[in-house]
C-alpha cells in the first residue's frame, strides 16, 4: 500500500515536470519565433532579386533620361540652326522657337502635328527615340515593361555659355514576369539638365549669312580679361580676336535670343565676339561695326549715325564703332582709317 | 525518504531542462534547414552583388594596382566614372589596346571577388552583337556546367555633347 502511494506521488510529479518541460519549450519558441519569421521572409529569393534588378533599372532610367536629354538638346539646337539657315528665317518669338525645339525633341519634325512637316535631321538622337531604345531593350532583355509620357519640354538660359532644359515626364515601370505586377514603379518627375553651348554654331550670323563663309561656333574666351572689363587694351584685344572666342557682355544678346533675332540686352547671358573679315561676305561691309551681333543686325553702321573706324588687329582691317573701340581699350594710334564719323 | 524524493526532484528538473533543450534544438535544426539559402540563391546573389559593384563603384573608390597604373599612364582620365562606365569607354573606342585594358580591369577585380572554382564571363551586348571582354575558364566548360547564373544590366555612357554609347547590355555569367 505504501509502495503504491509512493509510485502514485512520483508519477504525479513526473506529469508536473513534463508540464514544466513543455512550458520551457513554449517559452524558448516564443522568444526565438521572431527570428524565424525574419529569416523566413529572406527565403523568397526570386522576388527579392527581381525587385533589386528592377530597382537598379529604375535608377538607370532616370540617369539615362538626363544624359539623353543633354545629347538630344545639343543636337536639336544644332539642327534648328541648320534648319533656320536653310530657310534664312528667324523664329517669330520665343514661343515659336520653343515649340519647334519641343517638336524636334519629341518627333524629329519641326511640327509634330503635321506628318509632312520638315525633318529636324536628328536621326535616332531625338529624345523620344532615345527613350524607346531603352524601353525596347529592357523589355527584350530584362522582361521589364516601361511606359512613359513626356508632359512638357522647355528651354531657357540662365548662364552665358549653357542652356537649361526642363522635362516633365510620367512613367510606369512594371515587371512583365508576373501578371499581378508585384513590382511597379509609377512616377511623375521633372528633370532639369544644363547643356553647354560650346561648339554650337552661332545662330544670328549663320541664319543671316548666305555665302557659307560664316561658320563661327561658340567658344568661350578664357583670357586675362574674362572677368575684368577694365583690363582691355590693344594686346588683349588682339589675343581675343585671334582666339575666335565669345565673351560675356551684359549689353549683348544671349545665345537663345539669337534664334528669334531678339537684340535686347541679356544681363545674365549676353555674349559677343569680334568678326574676322575672312568670314564675312566678299567684300565685307566696312560701314558696319565688326562686333558680331552689331554687324548682322545693322545696329552700328555709318547710316545709323555711328563713327566707324578701321583698326589694325593682328594685321587685319577691322571696322569698329568708337564706343566698342573704347570698351576694348583701342586708341587713335590703333586706327588705320576712318570710314565715317 | 524525503532526501530520496528531493534527489529525484532535482533529477526531474534537470530532466525537464534536457527535454526542453532537445525539443528546442530539434526545432531550431528543422527550421534552419529551411532558412539557409539554397546554393542557387547564394550564387545568384553573388553575381548580382558583383554586377552592382561594377555598376556603382567609382574608379576613385577602388584601390587596385592595375587601376592605379592605368591612371598614372593617363589611360584613365576621369576617375569619377564607375568601373562599368570605364569598361564601356574602352569598348566604345574600339581600340584593341583599350579592349585589353578593359579585360585587365575585369580580370583584376574578378580574381579578388569571385572564387576560383567558378567560371566567369563579362560580355557587352550592343545591338545584338556580343563582345566578350573577359572570360575565365574552369575545368567545366560553360556548355557542360551544372549551374549557370547570369546578371544583366543596362549600360550607357555620354561620350561627349553629341555622342552617347548605348543603351547596351552588360551580361555577367558565372558557372560551376
Amino acid at each position: 500500500m505504501d509502495l503504491k502511494l509512493k509510485k502514485l506521488k512520483l508519477s504525479r510529479k513526473a506529469v508536473l515536470f513534463s508540464l514544466i518541460s513543455v512550458l520551457f519549450s513554449v517559452l524558448f519558441i516564443t522568444i526565438f519565433s521572431q527570428n524565424f519569421n525574419t529569416l523566413y521572409e529572406d527565403r523568397i529569393p526570386g522576388s527579392n532579386i527581381r525587385i533589386k534588378v528592377i530597382d537598379t533599372y529604375v535608377r538607370n532610367f532616370e540617369t539615362y533620361l538626363g544624359d539623353s536629354t543633354q545629347v538630344s538638346t545639343y543636337r536639336t539646337l544644332d539642327a534648328i540652326t541648320n534648319y533656320s539657315y536653310n530657310k534664312h528665317k528667324f523664329f517669330a518669338d520665343f514661343n515659336s522657337f520653343n515649340k519647334t525645339f519641343h517638336d524636334c525633341m519629341i518627333c524629329n519634325r519641326v511640327d509634330c502635328s503635321n506628318v509632312g512637316s520638315d525633318s529636324c535631321g536628328l536621326g535616332l538622337y531625338y529624345l523620344d527615340a532615345r527613350l524607346r531604345n531603352i524601353t525596347t531593350l529592357s523589355n527584350q532583355q530584362l522582361n521589364i515593361n516601361t511606359t512613359y509620357h513626356i508632359n512638357s519640354i522647355s528651354i531657357e538660359q540662365r548662364l552665358a555659355f549653357e542652356v537649361e532644359v526642363t522635362i516633365n515626364i510620367s512613367y510606369n515601370i512594371t515587371d512583365n514576369s508576373d501578371e499581378k505586377y508585384y513590382a511597379k514603379w509609377s512616377k511623375e518627375t521633372i528633370i532639369t539638365q544644363p547643356v553647354s553651348i560650346i561648339g554650337l554654331l552661332e545662330p544670328t550670323g549663320n541664319i543671316n549669312d548666305s555665302t557659307d563663309r560664316y561658320n563661327r561656333t561658340i567658344k568661350r574666351y578664357k583670357g586675362i580679361c574674362e572677368s575684368n572689363d577694365a583690363c582691355w587694351n590693344a594686346v588683349n584685344t588682339e589675343e581675343f580676336y585671334k582666339d575666335y572666342s565669345f565673351r560675356l557682355y551684359q549689353n549683348s544678346t544671349s545665345f537663345l535670343q539669337r534664334y528669334w533675332n531678339d537684340n535686347s540686352p541679356s544681363s545674365c547671358c549676353g555674349i559677343e565676339t569680334i568678326l574676322h573679315p575672312s568670314e564675312l561676305p566678299v567684300p565685307p561691309d566696312g560701314n558696319r561695326s565688326y562686333i558680331e551681333h552689331y554687324y548682322w543686325n545693322d545696329a552700328y553702321t555709318c547710316s545709323g549715325g555711328k563713327t566707324i573706324s578701321v583698326y589694325n588687329i593682328s594685321y587685319d582691317n577691322v571696322s569698329l564703332d568708337s564706343g566698342t573701340a573704347a570698351r576694348y581699350g583701342l586708341t587713335d594710334s590703333d586706327v588705320v582709317g576712318i570710314v565715317c564719323r | 525518504m524525503f532526501k530520496s524524493l528531493k534527489k529525484k526532484g532535482y533529477y526531474f528538473i534537470i530532466d525537464a531542462f534536457i527535454g526542453s533543450t532537445i525539443i528546442f534544438l530539434s526545432l531550431m535544426i528543422i527550421l534552419n534547414e529551411g532558412v539557409r539559402p539554397t546554393k542557387i540563391q547564394y550564387n545568384y546573389e553573388m553575381v548580382e552583388e558583383y554586377s552592382s559593384f561594377i555598376l556603382n563603384t567609382k574608379i576613385e573608390e577602388v584601390n587596385n594596382p592595375y587601376f592605379t597604373m592605368l591612371i598614372d599612364d593617363k589611360r584613365i582620365n576621369d576617375t569619377s566614372l564607375t568601373i562599368m562606365d570605364q569598361i564601356d569607354l574602352f569598348y566604345f573606342s574600339g581600340n584593341p589596346g583599350d579592349l585589353q585594358r578593359a579585360r585587365g580591369m575585369i580580370q583584376n577585380l574578378t580574381e579578388q571577388l569571385i572564387p576560383g572554382k567558378y567560371g566567369f564571363s563579362y560580355n557587352i551586348i550592343d545591338q545584338s552583337t556580343t563582345t566578350n571582354i573577359y572570360n575565365r575558364t574552369i575545368d567545366t566548360d560553360i556548355k557542360d556546367a551544372k549551374l549557370i547564373i547570369a546578371s544583366k544590366k543596362i549600360t550607357f555612357l555620354q561620350i561627349n555633347s553629341t555622342t552617347m554609347f548605348g543603351p547596351a547590355m552588360t551580361e555577367i555569367k558565372v558557372w560551376i
